[in-house]
């Protein structure tokens, strides 16, 4: 029987070693890869509670519906449009924190004529409409959804809130929650005059 | 003069002195049951109640978490619910954030909402009258009426100021048609130690020569405003039970970040005055557990985290404070008076 040692390789224990080492490693990048997914997803989901967007099955009702406008009369959006249009969707309750907003689509009205800018203006009458249109200096129409269902049938998640949309085909290019700070206003006129131009 | 004689001078000089320097009055403010009632609420919040003329109460339930359940309810004088006045909405004669009620002269009730509009409602809940607030436009969080002056103050918070650091308090006074006639700011600029914009909760009354006090809920400050003239009075409110929120950008403020903080500070939720006292509860958002600080008119504090049976909802003209408790019946609605407990005459 010998009683030799067995032959030991150099670096055959560091070797075992650095293979644990690396398991390790590996494990967890996975559980921090797992973490990630995981956050990323409540997050989503997080956005889609607050964001959902509003539903284009809904426009061409907008564009056909019969609706009183602030200067009186009865108008079909439909009517007023061009091939492009940027609904402005609110209620007279958030023109103190849209007022910069407002400024915002005179603005885009002026850079932009090709892109008709309207009003819909929900949850009011026509005197108010006409009010918080004199108040504010809004120089757009603005048509009123007096009882939100417009907007309820759009799926409109809160106001004001922004779409940039396609009358003949009746899609939405693009839609805007409100605005809360000068930079998010100045990435909406970016992309908005940007519409059409790349 | 032997030594015994001059430590009993010495003596005799500190307990003068500690009878005529220290406060009397703070150990000396207490409260004292006039009456009680009993609403029969069992559900929803008693966040404000009004004394109508005609014995029944008005009451004003507004829960942020359950805002289509928010009322303004009639009270018998049996505690019965006998009507509710509008209803939840945006529109004209609704209410889409019910912060505060006033009761006119005639007995006309006044909802200030936030969504920046003024309704008279009848008692009858009939609606006479809706105000759009815009020239110039802000959230309502309080309507205080002086009829006595023909004016109104509203206060609330500049939506456009909402992520200044110098605060967006705002009160303006309109006549009671509607036109406004001036503002009443800035309030207080060295107060504010950053912007503390999502907890702002203003809330004011008058004492009987029309003049404005007011607090907003993350400040220990209470600001006697004086209308003819303009000028704004801070007076700290001491108090150990209050926490300020912490100062947080609104961009940053999620409701998972409110409901884990929102248990650790308090606010100053309201103020009273009744005539010679003013009053400003101290709350926490998700407790009952009230503490009042109590003022002169001249802004002197009284009384510091006077322990109170709820949350102080109203005054009545009496002078009397109105406080709410929950029980499994109802909701208890104590009539309390400030006394003097063996005041020095």
């Amino acid at each position: 029987v010998s009683t030799a040692p067995a032959a030991v390789l150099p670096g055959d224990g560091r070797a075992r070693g650095g293979g644990a080492f690396y398991a390790a490693c590996i494990v967890a990048l996975l559980c921090c890869t797992a973490a990630l997914a995981w956050q990323t997803v409540r997050l989503r989901k997080a956005l889609d509670n607050d964001f959902s967007g509003a539903d284009p099955r809904a426009l061409p009702a907008l564009l056909s519906a019969p609706l009183p406008s602030a200067a009186g009369r009865t108008v079909r959006l439909g009517d007023l449009l061009q091939s492009k249009a940027l609904i402005f969707v609110f209620t007279p309750g958030d023109c103190a924190a849209c007022l910069p907003e407002m400024e915002d689509l005179e603005r885009i009205q002026a850079m932009r004529p090709d892109i008709r800018v309207v009003g819909l203006m929900a949850h009011t009458n026509a005197d108010e409409a006409r009010q918080t249109a004199t108040n504010f200096g809004i120089s757009f129409p603005v048509l009123v959804d007096a009882d939100g269902r417009l907007l309820a049938a759009l799926r409109i998640p809160k106001t004001p809130w922004k779409m940039v949309i396609d009358t003949r085909q009746g899609r939405i290019y693009f839609q805007d929650p409100p605005s809360l700070t000068a930079l998010e206003r100045q990435a909406f006129v970016d992309r908005i005059t940007r519409l059409g131009r790349e | 003069m032997t030594l015994f004689q001059r430590s009993l001078a010495l003596w005799l000089a500190i307990f003068v002195g500690w009878a005529g320097i220290a406060s009397p009055q703070e150990a000396r403010i207490g409260l004292t049951a006039v009456r009680q009632s009993l609403l029969l609420k069992t559900s929803g919040r008693v966040c404000q109640v009004h004394a109508l003329s005609v014995g029944q109460l008005a009451v004003r339930d507004f829960d942020l978490a359950k805002e289509a359940a928010q009322a303004l309810e009639i009270y018998g004088l049996d505690g019965r619910l006998k009507k509710k006045i509008g209803r939840f909405g945006r529109g004209p004669g609704h209410y889409y954030r019910l912060r505060d009620i006033d009761v006119s002269t005639q007995g006309d009730l006044w909802a200030a909402d936030v969504d920046m509009r003024l309704t008279r409602f009848s008692v009858q809940g009939a609606v006479r009258e809706t105000r759009l607030v815009q020239r110039p436009g802000f959230p309502v969080h309080d309507l205080a009426l002086d009829e006595a002056r023909g004016v109104y103050f509203l206060a609330g918070c500049d939506g456009e100021k909402m992520e200044s650091a110098a605060g967006c308090e705002t009160l303006h006074r309109y006549d009671l048609k509607g036109n406004y006639q001036r503002s009443f700011l800035p309030l207080d600029l060295k107060t504010r130690p950053l912007s503390t914009a999502a907890f702002e909760v203003f809330s004011m009354d008058l004492d009987r020569s029309g003049r404005v006090f007011m607090v907003d809920g993350p400040l220990p400050v209470l600001w006697r405003i004086e209308p003819t003239t303009g000028a704004v009075l801070r007076f700290a409110v001491k108090s150990k039970v209050f926490v300020p929120p912490p100062a947080i950008p609104l961009a940053q403020i999620t409701k998972e970040w409110l409901s884990k903080t929102v248990s650790t500070f308090s606010r100053l939720e309201q103020v009273e005055v009744v005539a010679p006292y003013v009053v400003v509860s101290i709350r926490k958002p998700t407790s009952e557990v009230t503490h009042l600080a109590v003022f002169d008119t001249a802004g002197r504090q009284l009384a510091v985290d006077l322990p109170a049976p709820g949350p102080l909802v109203g005054s009545t003209a009496a002078g009397n404070l109105l406080f709410a408790r929950k029980t499994p019946k109802g909701f208890e609605i104590l009539e309390q008076k400030i006394v003097r407990a063996g005041a020095r005459k």
